[in-house]
């Protein structure tokens, strides 16, 4: 329900609009795949079908977030990127280690589909090799993640941006110009129940106000770490899925939502909470949507 | 400190240095200056004890918060100058005077402050103290343990709290930031930087 | 030539028995190692005879670092002794310690 007096920027990435002020674009989603064991590209397919198909009918960009854990898995993964995704169409690789990281972006660039990459993520663990990597093999897009150990609160997400807090030579941002990066993703870092959890959802409209960059994070790992949740089994997906409403409500951009199995609720909830702010936004800062926002489609 | 058995009730409700061991037994220990560690599957709590002003008043608060226990061993050697077995023992068979002192304590400064009159007859009521003071042999005391468990007593009844830990809710309506100190959000939700 | 002569004290222990107990009230500090957490508990005086024989317990503070428990019992508890509010200062980092380290935690005297 906010505007923003910075100017706010809107990235484009294979056709997917990202970012600028509230109420403008539907909220970008991001399905995470491959997290745990095996990869099983049967069932991949099938969400990612699902997804895209979702995100036609409500207007909401949908792109799928590939973990990737081990290296024998890589090669796998990048084969199924290139069969399954619509030609061109964007994606995410989500990646640990750091010496995976950088053997990944090597592969990106050889098979040519950097051009499609968003790199999740960017983050005060990045080391020399990978920023030398992140150089040579330039992915399109990357995620910052402002995660600051030592200050979990807004104030410390911004530090970490912006100076690096002490941990880092230079702040975030600076890092992603440095290694020529010309589109960044800010993440405010939700990490668990108790460390500060709300401050990743405060931190949203501070971000796009100091930056103007599309702003978003992954609340859904505060869920899925509330252990308490567990006396509450048959409430544990709609808390999941309804985590995520608070991003749009505080002006965000992008949800990394968890799981592409929850996508068939996750779509419809934010569709109609971008649809909530749009009427706002535009009743009162006279800020229109989009043709293909869930607010056109629906009502 | 507070422990929630299936009930949701809150177990030991005033703080002190102790153990939480099976919340339906009706032993609990008090430990005066002795090396010793009851079994836990036999005692629902067990600590030591210091002073004999806050430290008796603590093991009074929390032992009638649980029905349950109605033995109080105490053992070990006397410590010096509080002489707090002693004054727990005191307070067990005779109470309190009109001063708020435990009637012919040994200790010094045997005063109960923080607990009224009906926290005090209840744990008189639900509480049998055993004076093990100066036993330091384990197996008497494991002995004794027995003993007391071996009379199936019943529960008292209902906890009771004399004394409660609340978190504090406080919300200042001096700071007028609203969400974050680089940002001024107006009524509307028109963000802008904050100046200064 | 000597521009400044500055003196340089050397540090005594106030003896125990000269040592003002604060009219403000007294602390207890324990490890709640369960919680993994530090209690403060103050105590108002109270007086019988003109001397201090126990106290009221008047608010409860709960951390695990010594810094953020000075500062909010600071914060709390105002018009304390200086001797005072130091000697909770190092009783608080001895806490800390003992908690991190999980040895035995036992209060100081004044």
């Amino acid at each position: 329900m906010f505007s923003f007096t910075k100017e706010q920027k809107t990235l484009e990435i294979s056709g997917v609009k990202i970012g600028g002020q509230p109420g403008m674009y539907p909220t970008v989603l991001f399905g995470g795949l491959f997290f745990k064991g095996e990869p099983d590209f049967e069932n991949a397919k099938k969400h990612i079908q699902n997804m895209l198909s979702l995100s036609k009918k409500t207007g909401n960009p949908g792109i799928p977030d590939f973990f990737i854990r081990r290296e024998e898995h890589l090669e796998s993964i990048i084969d199924f990127i290139e069969e399954n995704l619509p030609t061109g169409y964007p994606f995410s690789i989500d990646i640990i280690e750091p010496s995976l990281k950088i053997i990944a972006l090597e592969t990106l660039h050889k098979r040519k589909l950097l051009h499609r990459t968003i790199y999740n993520s960017i983050h005060i663990g990045v080391t020399d090799e990978e920023r030398e990597a992140l150089q040579k093999h330039t992915p399109e897009m990357a995620i910052l993640v402002a995660f600051n150990p030592k200050d979990k609160s807004s104030d410390g997400k911004i530090e970490v941006l912006s100076n690096g807090a002490n941990l880092l030579d230079k702040g975030l941002i600076d890092i992603s110009k440095e290694v020529g990066v010309k589109k960044t993703l800010v993440d405010t870092a939700a990490l668990a129940p108790g460390e500060n959890s709300g401050a990743s959802i405060a931190a949203i409209p501070v971000v796009k106000e100091e930056y103007g960059l599309p702003t978003g994070c992954a609340i859904h790992n505060v869920v899925e770490k509330s252990t308490w949740l567990n006396e509450f089994k048959t409430a544990r997906k709609t808390v999941d899925v309804s985590s995520n409403i608070n991003i749009p409500l505080y002006g965000g951009d992008f949800a990394i939502y968890g799981p592409i199995e929850n996508t068939d609720l996750v779509f419809p909830v934010i569709a109609w909470q971008d649809i909530l702010v749009s009427e706002y936004t535009e009743n009162y800062f006279g800020v229109s949507p989009v043709d293909y926002h869930p607010r056109r489609k629906f009502f | 400190m507070d422990i929630m058995n299936d009930n949701n009730v809150e177990y030991y409700p005033w703080g002190g240095e102790f153990t939480v061991c099976s919340p339906t037994s009706c032993v609990a220990v008090v430990l005066l200056n002795i090396d010793y560690t009851p079994s836990c599957d036999k005692v629902a709590i067990y600590g030591h004890l210091k002073t004999e002003n806050i430290g008796v008043e603590k093991i009074v608060a929390n032992v009638i918060s649980n029905p349950y226990i109605r033995f109080l061993i105490i053992c070990g050697d006397e410590i010096r100058g509080h002489k707090s077995g002693g004054s727990l023992v005191a307070l067990n068979k005779n109470g309190i005077d009109k001063n708020n002192r435990i009637r012919d304590a040994p200790g010094a400064i045997p005063y109960i402050e923080n607990l009224n009159r009906e926290a005090i007859e209840r744990f008189r009521s639900q509480i049998e103290t055993i004076d093990l003071i100066g036993i330091k042999n384990v197996d008497k005391i494991n002995k004794t343990i027995d003993e007391c468990i071996e009379k199936k007593p019943s529960s008292f009844g209902k906890p009771y709290i004399a004394v409660r830990i609340t978190p504090e809710a406080v919300a200042s309506f001096k700071d007028k930031r609203a969400l974050h100190s680089k940002i001024i959000i107006d009524y509307m939700g028109k963000v802008k930087k904050r100046k200064g | 030539m000597v521009d400044k002569e500055i003196p340089l004290i050397k540090a005594k222990k106030t003896p125990e028995k000269d040592v003002t107990l604060d009219p403000n009230g007294f602390f207890v500090i324990e490890i709640n190692r369960e919680r993994k957490q530090i209690h403060v508990e103050y105590y108002s005086n109270v007086y019988k005879d003109n001397r201090i024989v126990s106290g009221k317990l008047e608010k409860v503070f709960s951390g695990d670092k010594a810094d953020a428990l000075c500062d909010t019992i600071t914060k709390h508890v105002p018009r304390l002794l200086p001797e005072h509010y130091m000697y909770i200062g190092r009783e608080l980092q001895k806490a800390q310690y003992a908690l991190e380290q999980n040895k035995k935690y036992i209060q100081g005297s004044c």
